[in-house]
């Protein structure tokens, strides 16, 4: 039976150098195969930025502030689902879920309350949320100015994906080309006014963790990233400017070899298409920035503790396939968000990956290895024709709308989920070495707050008390009227913030204005 | 060519969505294991709220519902749904309900009324037996009117 890898990609028993086509290629040089820097991790680690939130933002600072002292670099903020949707936390369908998977935030006073301990220009804020992601970047900037933080200094990134929702994830509010104009405006905002804050992350491992494939992941996030070059071009920006911004999010499964030739096939893909595609002329514009998560899916309920050996390879995948910042999932992720345990020993992966291993020592190990270098260029010449069925459709939004991606999305998933369960995909714990008794009986999990609801819920009523209703009225009205116009929609954001104005009912507005998506699925 | 009839179908099953959380990966293998095992199956999509999901399965006329939840708030969407099949006179629609659910929950839903639950890690031949299963007893639970 032949060997493939996850892909589909038959392996050969042995590769050799006539296997591979000989390219002059450097790390730091066009097309960045080897990595967008020339020294890598020789002078510093990949940024370990763990993935956390919940609650309110009290709770939050608390882990924020353990993950820090034990060595993170900067803050990943995780939002709970209501906050993610743009829905205040006393909205109906919002109260279940309220504070259950990431912080909750209401208004500006929150967002000042996350960051009161952690100055902006000195600590990096790393935020995952796509739909109301231009009034979180609104209150984000407001609380950098408040704290007089030097915005020139103030780093992170803002994933912003919108196109990732429609394809993937489901947390979408208006519609597909409106949401590219909020995200326009916010990018267009961060570059004035944060220029060394990345205002896009596109979000290639949402593809593969709701079952896309490695070539899938690459040609639907490269076809997004395509979009969203095009929308900022339209707008007059210039794309050697824009294209230092971008950034993406690939996963990092435990495959370790195909998982490094992936990231070098994205690298070297994204540099030839914004160069030879979109014109771009500053090398610097077309490196594909990327921070993997590890984990997630992956990471499996049957015997926990193996998650962790799962997180240390997909770790060294990571690194092998060099990232430029990485977050590893808990071992308990398939149980629920982390325990401080958890998170803490999923940053400690990443530091022994770093400290004890070597493999930061030499940029690019992996490179002439035939079998890598083979598959690197396999894997190239997959995605880009995916790309091009992408581009024969009309482009990522028109493939969208013809549900194309997630159809696609769909098989893979029951493709692998059957292999799972027929055998073929061998699973350690869960269809081979099983055990009657798993040792997940003896996992302690996360301690849910359910006090944390209530207290969000008295916040935001009190703060619904005490603003001026009719100032915070006349802000959103100003922010409906700047809807109508091209106007960039971040400063009547920070506006209406400033009266008093929630997020809730910022995101109402936009919805009204812009409408509301309805998924057309045909399941 | 002489072609058999086709099966009537095992049952008619509406997969949803309640709440918030957009992860639809399991809810789309799941329904489609269903439908490959002969059972039709209709999908609400994304993002139901109870009163949505109640009467899609009412208009539907489905033999249970399956919902699929990995934001951890299985209890209080579980609750609003049983209360809301309560209120419209439905309540003797079977409910499953698939996903991220923390063992501790399990006698809680069940408490609530769930007739079964299949946590992260359940196989599509388990949630398609387990369902067959609940078809099964609830027919022959129900009185014969002929």
């Amino acid at each position: 039976m032949e060997i493939q890898t996850e892909c589909g990609i038959p392996v050969a028993q042995v590769y050799g150098p006539d296997d591979v086509a000989v390219r002059d290629e450097n790390a730091g040089e066009f097309p960045f195969t080897r990595g967008v820097h020339a020294e890598m991790y020789r002078t510093r680690p990949w940024r370990m930025r763990q993935y956390a939130g919940y609650g309110t933002a009290t709770e939050t600072v608390e882990r924020w502030q353990t993950l820090i002292r034990e060595g993170q670099n900067g803050i990943s903020c995780a939002f709970d689902l209501p906050t993610q949707l743009g829905l205040d936390s006393d909205d109906t369908e919002a109260l279940p879920e309220v504070g259950r998977l990431g912080v909750a935030v209401d208004r500006l006073g929150d967002m000042e309350e996350l960051f009161a301990q952690l100055p902006l220009d000195k600590v990096a804020a790393t935020f995952n949320i796509n739909a109301p992601s231009a009034i979180i970047y609104a209150l984000f900037l407001e609380t950098a100015r408040r704290q007089g933080a030097d915005l020139g200094r103030v780093s992170g990134t803002l994933s912003n994906d919108p196109l990732v929702e429609f394809i993937a994830r489901g947390l979408w509010r208006v519609p597909p080309r409106e949401a590219l104009r909020l995200f326009a405006d916010t990018f267009e905002s961060s570059l004035l006014n944060t220029p060394n804050f990345y205002p896009i992350n596109i979000r290639g491992c949402l593809f593969y963790e709701a079952g896309a494939s490695d070539i899938q992941e690459i040609a639907f996030v490269l076809s997004c990233a395509k979009e969203y070059l095009r929308t900022l071009v339209d707008r007059g920006l210039d794309i050697d400017v824009v294209g230092k911004r971008i950034s993406f999010m690939m996963f990092a499964d435990h495959n370790l070899l195909e998982q490094a030739a992936k990231f070098r096939a994205a690298r070297r893909l994204w540099a030839q298409i914004v160069r030879d595609e979109c014109g771009a002329k500053d090398p610097s514009a077309m490196k594909f920035r990327v921070t993997a998560p590890v984990g997630s899916y992956n990471f499996k309920i049957q015997q926990p503790e193996l998650n962790i050996v799962r997180g240390a390879y997909g770790a060294l995948a990571a690194v092998l396939g060099g990232c430029q910042a990485m977050l590893v999932a808990g071992f308990d992720e398939a149980y629920d968000i982390p325990t401080e345990h958890a998170a803490l020993l999923a940053l400690r992966t990443q530091q022994i990956l770093a400290e004890e291993t070597g493999v930061t020592k030499t940029v690019d190990p992996l490179g002439g290895s035939y079998y890598v270098e083979n598959l690197t260029a396999e894997m190239e010449a997959r995605s880009r024709a995916l790309i091009e069925e992408i581009d024969q459709l009309g482009g990522i939004v028109s493939a969208i709308e013809q549900g194309f991606p997630q159809r696609a999305i769909a098989e893979t998933a029951f493709i692998t989920e059957r292999g799972i369960e027929n055998g073929t995909k061998r699973v350690v714990g869960v269809n081979c070495y099983t055990m009657a008794e798993d040792t997940a009986s003896r996992l302690r999990l996360h301690d849910v707050d359910e006090t944390a609801r209530t207290r969000q819920l008295q916040r935001l009523s009190e703060h619904r008390a005490l603003r001026n209703s009719e100032v915070a009225a006349a802000g959103l009205d100003r922010l409906r009227k700047a809807t109508a116009g091209k106007e960039n929609l971040i400063e009547p954001m920070i506006a209406a913030a400033q009266d008093g104005a929630t997020l809730g009912e910022m995101m109402s507005v936009l919805v009204q204005e812009f409408g509301e998506y309805r998924e057309q699925f045909s399941a | 060519m002489s072609s058999s009839p086709p099966s009537p179908p095992r049952g008619r099953i509406l997969v949803a969505k309640p709440g918030l959380d957009g992860h639809d990966r399991g809810a789309l293998v799941v329904l489609r294991a269903l439908r490959d095992a002969g059972f039709e199956v209709v999908y609400t999509g994304r993002r139901q709220s109870s009163a949505q999901i109640v009467s899609a399965a009412i208009q539907e006329s489905v033999d249970l519902i399956g919902l699929s939840i990995l934001s951890g708030s299985h209890v209080e969407l579980c609750r609003r749904l049983l209360d809301e099949l309560a209120n419209r006179g439905a309540a003797d629609i079977p409910v499953v309900v698939g996903g991220t659910i923390r063992p501790d929950d399990v006698p809680e839903l069940e408490r609530l009324g769930v007739v079964a639950t299949f946590p992260t890690g359940t196989t599509l031949a388990e949630c398609v037996s387990g369902i067959a299963g609940v078809l099964d007893s609830e027919e022959a639970g129900s009185g014969a009117t002929v």
